[in-house]
């Protein structure tokens, strides 16, 4: 149980205060609602691009990052579809450093060239790093725009391509901040050896002064049902031929998710798995293979993925996956085996209530999916699924007219 | 009017409390170490042996045997023993590195009784069954093929060898051809020799109470495995300086790794070491961080690490830069490098940086599995818990000349070894 009080100040900006006096330090979470989703189809990879600039000083504070480190602070950030996430610890003691420094930054940014030059090359590199240089690297560059034709979620957080980010102007990205930047479009949460009233007054005098901006209403495109298979191939220069299948599921907060992330778990979550044991283990075709779920606000998808063994045929494997697929929604899934994945979760669960970064995190992300105590309810949530459901959801999902499956093989197999 | 261009006042604390874990020894005398926590639903087990590989005759041995723990027992498949840890909520973790192999488990208080003889079966009868080890094998083998693609792995691999010496217990290196010399009797042997109670530490963090340990005496204090003596090691190492280029076809960035042995942990310069790590590259203000990212945007990201193991140090410069700029990251390093050894560190500068440990070391002991994880990394150092609140104060009491006197002896540019991966 994640005890916790919430307040919002009259700019709109939400908090929630929890309570731990078991730790020295404390955690404070700030949770914009922007993401990759918001971004123009020409003009992708900004909101990641921005991330970066947050750090690149504020309008009254040159340098964001050395008085948290005088302060014995530590921070870090993503960006995801959905939104943008930022982060800090430090003793409880310099709570007011938290305070001064992330209310200034969103009160305004420096913005200079020079931080914008810099990032950019910054964010270029960890493109190649991520996704250029590496074996699979690109996986998702291409299995994204493989599922979704209309929805932003079709290209990824980093960017659709390097040139985006390579010809980001200054100008885009103080428009990008004026329009989401702003109080009533973001959460915060402090966690740790605080009171209520401490951090009230802190709110108050920090970010109170800041003033509202027009709440950006977000009308994407929505993804419309998909009626036919998809299919690609690529050939890349890895040493093992992989499978990679998506098919379209609910949105985070439909009623089904829970179920659908068990059937993830039950389907492939490590050595006991379904498909480890029969693909893997039994048949001998992969090497590996997992499945898992996006976890996108708006209608995510399920995926799974493998490396095959050398020498197996792509279209085999497939067939093996679907035909594991097809037993698992034509018999119901036995007691036993859904409360293993259960089980496992709810350790999972206990872990993750432990610290105080971990808290505030979860905080503002049930927050903004629109009730913070959702995370006090998560255990009884993934305990309350049953077989029917997961067999009806897995029914509706794994159907041929709902998948995208990518063949990334192996160029140095093919030359065999 | 509120003033913002002021940093509110902040404080550091003066020194680190911190306690010893209860200590306690089995009937067989097997030492196990609490941190004691009532707060939690949660525990956290470490069971340590002295089985890293730098102990192993072949390659890939320590690892390989390790990870087979997991993979059946003489009463239960592969499957089966998966499905009951999983049923029973296990998280568990098997990994080696040079020095020590472990198994650490994550469960709910309420699922170690049923886990604890889970364990001890899996250490004293694993099944070493032929199927499963050609399937781990096959797997470690692909992941191996897939990371020889990869430019800091194999950056690191070739540091390793030619920082500590091929031929050596900590420099030895697996190759592919390696996996293929494997198989079980090599794997029982090594396990017979390394994993029984004399040669294993247990800690235990969490709601940790009395009953719990009786259940670990009952499971853990028995004479189990064969006691024999542990063949220890001696690294003798053979480093030599220079500048080594692997050529990598098609790449976008290169990955650079440049270091040199140091002294480590029981040597009088450690601690300044490790507040001068941490000015050249331990943290995101540092000055490799500030010069080759934040000024040039060479690289998503550089570091340096000092690592201490039980019979050697070193220090690792990391980073992937883009292609076109390779000569110039290394160029700046060995200018941040001469720059530490030429001026001495500004006192704002110090004090942000010893602030900015302090913050660390408190973050990193924070809490019983914090507190779990930093103890093992100094078990059989004949060192305890205090010797994190010692080093602060030594790193406290460092002066900007005693830095630089250390830099000018130990960071010479040229007495360290560079690899290069990447296109020529």
């Amino acid at each position: 149980m994640i005890q916790f009080e919430s307040f919002t100040l009259n700019n709109g900006l939400r908090f929630y205060v929890h309570r731990d006096t078991t730790t020295p330090m404390m955690a404070m979470n700030i949770l914009y609602d922007v993401g990759s989703r918001d971004e123009h189809p020409d003009k992708t990879g900004f909101a990641h691009l921005f991330e970066h600039l947050m750090f690149g000083g504020s309008i009254n504070i040159p340098r964001y990052d050395e008085p948290l480190q005088r302060a014995g602070g530590e921070n870090n950030a993503f960006t995801n579809s959905d939104f943008t996430n930022y982060y800090l610890t430090l003793p409880v003691d310099n709570i007011e450093t938290a305070f001064w420094l992330e209310s200034d930054r969103m009160l305004n940014l420096a913005f200079s060239k020079k931080s914008l030059e810099v990032q950019r090359q910054v964010v270029v590199e960890e493109f190649r790093q991520n996704y250029l240089n590496q074996p699979y690297g690109d996986v998702w560059l291409l299995l994204k725009p493989l599922a979704y034709k209309t929805h932003p979620y079709q290209w990824n957080t980093i960017g659709k391509e390097i040139a985006h980010i390579e010809n980001a102007v200054l100008e885009d990205v103080k428009d990008f901040y004026a329009r989401h930047y702003n109080p009533n479009n973001a959460l915060i949460a402090i966690t740790g050896n605080v009171e209520l009233e401490q951090v009230k007054a802190l709110a108050e005098k920090w970010f109170g002064p800041i003033q509202p901006g027009l709440k950006p209403t977000r009308q994407l495109p929505a993804e419309a049902a998909q009626t036919e298979k998809r299919h690609l191939e690529v050939e890349r220069h890895v040493p093992l031929t992989a499978i990679y299948k998506a098919w379209h599921i609910e949105a985070r907060n439909h009623p089904d998710f829970y179920a659908t992330d068990l059937i993830s778990d039950l389907l492939g979550s490590g050595p006991s798995s379904r498909l480890h044991r029969q693909l893997v283990r039994k048949q001998g075709l992969f090497s590996e293979i997992n499945a898992y779920i996006t976890g996108d606000i708006d209608p995510g998808l399920f995926i799974v993925s493998g490396k095959l063994m050398s020498g197996t045929d792509p279209k085999k494997a497939e067939s093996a996956i679907d035909k594991e697929l097809e037993v698992f929604k034509n018999k119901p899934v036995r007691l036993q085996e859904l409360r293993k994945v259960k089980n496992k979760v709810l350790s999972a669960l206990a872990f993750s209530s432990i610290s105080i970064l971990n808290k505030a995190m979860n905080l503002c992300y049930y927050g903004y999916l629109g009730d913070a105590n959702m995370v006090n309810q998560l255990a009884d949530s993934y305990r309350a699924v049953d077989a029917d459901q997961v067999q009806a959801i897995a029914k509706s999902i794994f159907n041929d007219s709902n998948a995208s499956t990518l063949y990334y093989k192996s160029a140095q197999e093919t030359t065999k | 009017m509120l003033n913002r261009h002021t940093a509110p006042p902040a404080t550091t604390a003066a020194r680190l409390h911190i306690e010893e874990p209860k200590t306690i020894h089995l009937a067989n005398g097997l030492p196990v170490y609490c941190f004691c926590n009532n707060s939690y639903d949660a525990m956290r087990l470490d069971l340590v042996f002295d089985a890293g590989t730098a102990f192993q005759t072949k390659k890939l041995l320590a690892s390989t045997t390790n990870n087979m723990l997991k993979e059946g027992t003489q009463k239960l498949t592969s499957h089966q023993l998966a499905s009951r840890l999983d049923y029973h909520g296990a998280y568990l973790d098997l990994s080696v590195n040079k020095d020590t192999a472990w198994m650490t488990l994550f469960c709910l208080k309420r699922n170690l009784n049923y886990l604890l003889p889970l364990l001890k079966s899996m250490l004293v009868e694993p099944g070493f069954g032929e199927k499963d080890f050609e399937h781990l094998n096959s797997k470690q083998k692909n992941e191996f093929t897939v990371n020889s693609q990869k430019p800091k792995h194999l950056a690191r691999r070739e540091f390793n060898k030619r920082l500590f010496g091929e031929q050596t217990p900590y420099g030895q290196t697996a190759q592919l051809d390696d996996f293929d010399n494997l198989d079980t009797n090599d794997l029982k042997a090594f396990h017979k020799s390394f994993y029984h109670h004399a040669n294993c530490r247990i800690i235990v963090s969490g709601p940790v109470d009395d009953r719990m340990m009786h259940k670990l005496g009952e499971n853990f204090g028995d004479q189990w495995g064969n006691p024999g003596e542990v063949t220890g090691f001696d690294q003798q190492t053979s480093f030599q300086a220079g500048y080594h280029p692997i050529q990598r076809d098609g790449s976008l960035q290169s990955a650079i790794a440049m270091g040199k042995p140091m002294v480590s942990r029981a040597h009088p310069d450690y601690t300044g070491l490790m507040l001068l790590n941490t000015i050249l590259g331990g943290y995101f203000g540092s000055r490799l961080m500030a010069n080759i990212r934040e000024d040039k945007g060479f690289t998503y990201g550089i570091n340096s690490q000092l690592v201490s193991l039980r019979q050697a140090g070193y220090l690792q410069i990391s980073t992937e830069t883009g292609q076109q700029v390779t000569q110039a990251a290394i160029a700046e390093i060995r200018k941040e490098l001469i720059r530490l050894q030429q001026e001495t560190v500004g006192p704002e500068e110090l004090e942000l940086v010893k602030n900015y440990i302090t913050g660390s070391l408190l973050r990193s002991l924070d809490g019983p599995y914090a507190q779990a994880e930093r103890f093992k990394s100094i078990l059989g150092q004949d060192i305890g818990m205090q010797y994190f609140a010692e080093i602060l104060q030594k790193i406290k009491n460092t002066d900007t000349d005693q830095l630089q006197h250390l830099a000018k002896q130990y960071l010479d540019p040229d007495s360290m070894l560079t690899v290069v991966v990447g296109e020529k």
